[in-house]
């Protein structure tokens, strides 16, 4: 019986924008392949358990800035961890902190986990809208979501994808998100999985490669609905893209 | 005003506002167009024109403008007030334009003085308002997440109201339970609501740290979401003794407490979140010195407003709508109206217009978990269905689901469910155009 643990990072500091839908996908997919999920929680000021994969999501400014103190003492453990190969989705504010650094409107210059070779700006432009990005990471290569960031990233590495549509990192270099190992960052929201279930196997699966030293075949549930709703926002890209 | 200035600034916007005004009116809808038209040409135009009332009070907040402005407007027009009002949907500045310009000459004086204006106004709106219309109170009634991809953030908006508060001659009424809108509202002239009665489910939470300070604030009890009784253990900022709030007694039993004195409370509209709008009205009312019989009288017998409660007979049924509009709302909505013990047809419709939020992720942060009790059918439409079906699938919603794509498919799922009653709980854009639709279907009868 395969079981993994899910840690979610900061569910109360950082929680904005619907993104702990993502931890819903992963718990039910695996429940309904028969997996145990098991779903820990860490805030600020709590220790980290151990996990198979970890998430992490947006937060607003002022949530920003009391976590990046609690993570002071917590990077060390989550480069740890990032170097096992164990697998880290993150989204927006989360993605930021585990760059080298975010420096904030105020330009002051806060650290980040490091484990991304990135670093990020705010800035005053809002990065508004539904995206549509290329990725071969999965099959099929389109990921669909929807951004809404002023932080402007770049990155030293792989970008989870290229911008069709939308903004991406920075709104200049067409690069979204970075993957590192198992590690993946990007600016989706939407919530990201829901409507990217390939994505959310592919979590999965590199999960349980690293917890059980094999390759564990998933098998195929039935995606009917993901798919609509992810081909209905590639439609979108014909007529006028709402922004 | 020198003449040119005064062509500029006012004549030239009014005429050019009441023509579009009545071409709009002639080709049907566009209320807030007349004064987009006048805003593009004078943006400050309000504060160019004389006062339009003797006192004005405007209602702001994420939940709740609608039905506190209208049971504002209520209790003064029982008292025998004259009241200026705009109506839902019109509460950015170019709205509160429209509803002036009726009432306006040519000069830009009004023609008539009324007693009170009562304006809705959007959050992030506000300030540009205040500024220009000068009122004598203003109502903040909290602050959610809602329609992100229009504002950025929660923090944004309280900052930004931060900088009227304490404004000479200005009363604001603040929710108390809200630390985000406690935080804004300091210092002298502030007046506090509250509700003390525990709504069913937590639903999500917005604000956990100290607007003040950053730190973690603790709570003693929750009404619902992020409002209650809460403290912050670094800075002691803490929820202020309310002026008026509402309670609810051991029979379950409501009753409105002002300055302590209790008195009980009757009234039709469902969920803790409306207790907030009747506990801001009633704290209006009683600083405008209006009788406390009127006040009770007018929250008891209130209807709801366009749209956010309301029912209409159509195809052989009786069909209840319900806007929803943020997690909470829709939290809060699907908590109030289905119940296990008595199990309804359910017809959720989700589009992603601007005016309902181009970004829905919003429906995974909203507590769907009556939907697996209290449902006999199911049914899911609006552009966005599938987001809507994703979010009830992996809630682990095992019943079954209808999708409803077009009119017709709404339609006929509406005739075939057993029983007379129909529950939909569409966003804004849906619900407009489902009025539409209903209005041209032969034998359909609106309830206000």
């Amino acid at each position: 019986m395969y079981a993994l643990t899910v840690v979610h990072l900061y569910p109360n500091s950082m929680n904005t924008y619907g993104d702990n839908g993502n931890i819903e996908v992963l718990k039910r997919r695996m429940e309904w392949r028969g997996m145990d999920a098991l779903v820990k929680f860490s805030d600020v000021g709590d220790s980290i358990p151990e996990g198979d994969i970890y998430f992490w999501g947006g937060g607003q400014d002022i949530s920003q800035s009391v976590v990046s103190s609690d993570l002071v003492a917590k990077s060390r453990f989550l480069s740890e961890e990032a170097k096992k190969g164990k697998v880290f989705l993150l989204i927006c504010g989360g993605y930021q902190l585990m760059g080298r650094y975010y420096i904030t409107p105020n330009g002051e210059k806060i650290d980040g986990v490091g484990v991304l070779d990135m670093y990020t700006v705010a800035s005053n432009e809002r990065m508004i809208g539904n995206t549509l990005i290329k990725s071969s990471l999965v099959s099929p290569p389109t990921i669909v979501g929807f951004e809404n960031h002023g932080g402007k990233t770049y990155i030293n590495g792989s970008p989870l994808g290229m911008v069709e549509i939308g903004f991406g990192n920075n709104g200049s270099d067409g690069t979204e998100g970075m993957v590192s190992g198992n590690v993946v960052g990007c600016y989706q929201h939407g919530p990201l999985l829901p409507k990217n279930p390939h994505l959310a196997d592919w979590l999965i699966e590199k999960a349980l490669f690293v917890k059980y030293d094999r390759e564990v075949k998933l098998a195929k549930l039935d995606d009917e609905l993901e798919w609509r709703a992810h081909r209905f926002m590639l439609r979108k890209r014909r007529g006028r893209f709402l922004s | 005003m020198r003449t040119c200035r005064r062509v500029r600034k006012i004549i030239l916007p009014l005429i050019a506002g009441k023509l579009s005004g009545f071409v709009a009116s002639v080709r049907g809808g566009g209320t807030a167009l007349p004064g987009l038209v006048v805003e593009s040409l004078n943006p400050r135009f309000m504060s160019n024109v004389t006062r339009p009332a003797k006192r004005i009070i405007l209602v702001s907040g994420t939940n709740g403008k609608t039905t506190t402005s209208k049971l504002i407007v209520e209790m003064l027009r029982r008292s025998g007030y004259s009241v200026l009002h705009n109506t839902s949907g019109s509460n950015l500045r170019r709205g509160i334009i429209s509803t002036l310009l009726p009432h306006l000459g040519i000069t830009g004086r009004f023609r008539r003085a009324f007693d009170f204006a009562v304006f809705e106004c959007d959050e992030f709106a506000l300030n540009g308002v205040v500024e220009e219309l000068d009122p004598d109170v203003v109502v903040l009634g909290n602050l959610f997440r809602d329609q992100l991809d229009r504002y950025g953030e929660v923090d944004t908006v309280r900052k930004r109201w931060k900088s009227f508060s304490g404004r000479p001659g200005l009363l604001v009424v603040a929710n108390g339970d809200d630390p985000s809108v406690a935080s804004v509202a300091n210092g002298i002239g502030v007046f506090y609501f509250g509700v003390e009665v525990q709504g069913s489910g937590s639903g999500p939470k917005d604000v956990v740290f100290c607007p003040v300070c950053g730190s973690r604030l603790h709570y003693s009890f929750y009404s619902f979401s992020h409002l209650g009784d809460y403290r912050c253990s670094r800075c002691g900022f803490a929820r202020p003794n309310p002026d008026v709030v509402v309670k609810m007694d051991s029979d379950g039993e409501y009753g409105i407490f002002i300055n302590d004195k209790g008195f009980p409370l009757k009234t039709t509209l469902r969920g803790v979140y409306n207790l907030y709008n009747v506990s801001a009205a009633i704290l209006v009312g009683a600083i405008l010195g209006i009788d406390l019989g009127d006040m009770l009288d007018v929250v008891s017998a209130f209807k709801p407003a366009f749209g956010r409660q309301e029912v209409l007979r159509c195809c052989g049924k009786t069909v209840h709508v319900i806007l929803v509009k943020n997690p909470i709302g829709f939290s809060q909505a699907l908590g109030a109206y289905l119940d296990p013990q008595d199990k309804k047809n359910v017809v959720l419709l989700l589009n992603d217009g601007i005016a309902d939020g181009t970004d829905v992720s919003w429906i995974w942060d909203a507590d769907v978990s009556p939907l697996g009790y209290g449902v006999k059918r199911l049914f899911v439409g609006g552009r966005r269905a599938y987001d809507m079906g994703l979010r009830i699938k992996y809630a682990g919603m095992a019943g079954e689901m209808e999708f409803v794509l077009s009119k017709r498919d709404l339609f006929r799922a509406i005739r075939s469910v057993e029983g007379d009653e129909v529950y939909v709980f569409p966003t804004y854009t849906a619900m407009l155009s489902l009025k539409k639709y209903f209005s041209r279907l032969k034998g359909t009868r609106f309830w206000e």
